[in-house]
């Protein structure tokens, strides 16, 4: 399992397009994993529920990844969110 | 697992639920934002008019009903307003009146002072406590988030659940093509109620919203009219949807040996916050439709409830048979 803390450090926060990117990264590989804000978690597999989380820029989110690939999948996460989603600001 | 978040005096006045009580605001205004309702218990205060204070707890609202004031009618009227002030001093949320009384003028003058609401209802001292603690133990209530899908299928709250992708969403839209309803879809938000049952709704932000792989976010109402969802329901079942792998056909070896032990254990149980929920896991597989699965699965519990029990009456005829008893309907 790998825990990490992520900044959302882009403009327009946690957005639709963003949200769908996570999606996409989390659903290529087999672990299962989880985005966290303010104690509430949600499965970052599926669009509506990290939609819930509306995460404004500078929002603290706890990424947790459980299975097989997990150190790969926690990595391209954080990478995602490091490059503001691939979108520049 | 988190608890509600305590309530302010503000949002307990204003409360839709409590409308019938038509609460008015007599004394403290400025404690309205910042006394909360942390307790879901009222109390009453007598003993502590009658000066034992330490039960007095923080957090939880007061009611001053008739027999409170039947009680300082018998003191002189400087003691009575001594008494009650020492109550209204004891780090409580707010006073509630009941049957239109209203404490003396002292008293309010103290509550304005120290900012401690006190309201006034015309209902009865029960009334007023049954509607007032039916609505903050689910509001104040144990909450939790579960990824899932929840369907109102004839009035039974069935929570499907499995990992992403396996087609939760998609079964729930074929229970609303039958004529169910969407509760929530991804996000189910579940309250431990009051009467220990388990009441489930949409994330605030995602009502009547689906989401189809491969179609994208539909709004259900909008697509199959305003009954196609609920705004919450009780939870009373729970369908597991699981991949068909190795795993899973071990498991349904050690299921199939354990209803060879106990035939009623055809379905298992899950807890959610500590309630237990009856659960079936369905294999996932092509040519299964799992709409027809989980409505039959819902139709087992209600013959259940009214006493039904179909694989019983026919086991225990097997048995029969077996032991040579019975003919074998020829």
């Amino acid at each position: 399992m790998t825990i990490r803390e992520l900044q959302i450090i882009n403009k327009l926060g946690l957005h639709a397009r963003a949200a769908a990117k996570v999606v996409h990264t989390a659903n290529e590989f087999e672990s299962e994993v989880f985005l966290g804000a303010d104690g509430e978690e949600v499965n970052a597999k599926s669009i509506l529920g990290l939609l819930t989380l509306a995460a404004t820029q500078g929002t603290p989110l706890t990424l947790r990844v459980e299975g097989p690939d997990h150190a790969e999948a926690a990595a391209a996460i954080e990478a995602l969110f490091r490059n503001c989603f691939g979108e520049g600001e | 697992m988190t608890s509600g978040n305590p309530i302010s005096i503000r949002e307990f006045i204003l409360e839709p639920k409590l409308a019938y009580l038509d609460l008015r605001l007599l004394a403290g205004e400025n404690g309205l934002d910042s006394q909360m309702i942390s307790n879901p218990r009222i109390q009453k205060p007598g003993l502590a008019l009658a000066g034992f204070l330490p039960y007095v707890k923080p957090g939880r609202i007061q009611i001053l009903g008739e027999s409170e004031y039947a009680f300082l009618q018998t003191l002189e009227p400087s003691e009575a307003i001594r008494r009650m002030s020492a109550v209204v001093q004891e780090n409580i949320p707010a006073v509630l009146s009941t049957k239109g009384h209203t404490p003396p003028l002292e008293v309010l003058a103290l509550c304005d002072e120290i900012g401690v609401p006190c309201i006034r209802t015309l209902q009865q001292t029960s009334d007023t406590i049954e509607g007032a603690s039916a609505f903050l133990e689910d509001a104040l209530a144990d909450r939790t988030q579960l990824h899932g899908v929840l369907v109102d299928v004839f009035s039974h709250g069935t929570l499907i659940v499995g990992e992403p992708g396996i087609g939760k969403s998609e079964c729930a839209l074929e229970l609303i093509y039958r004529g169910h309803r969407l509760v929530a879809d991804d996000v189910v938000v579940v309250h431990r109620t009051h009467n220990h049952g388990l009441r489930g709704g949409p994330h605030a932000l995602l009502p009547n919203f689906l989401e189809l792989r491969g179609v994208g976010i539909i709004d259900v109402q909008k697509h199959f009219g305003m009954t196609a969802s609920s705004p919450s329901v009780e939870v009373s079942l729970v369908i597991e949807l699981v991949k068909l792998t190795p795993e899973h056909c071990e498991q349904e070896k050690l299921w199939h040996q354990r209803v060879r032990e106990n035939p009623e254990a055809w379905s298992s149980q899950t807890t959610i916050l500590g309630i237990e929920v009856p659960k079936f896991v369905m294999a996932v597989a092509p040519g299964r439709d799992f709409a027809l699965m989980v409505e039959t699965a819902v139709k087992k519990c209600l013959l259940a409830q009214r006493g039904v029990d179909d694989e019983g009456v026919f086991l225990d005829a097997i048995d029969r048979i077996a032991a040579g008893e019975g003919n074998k309907g020829t």
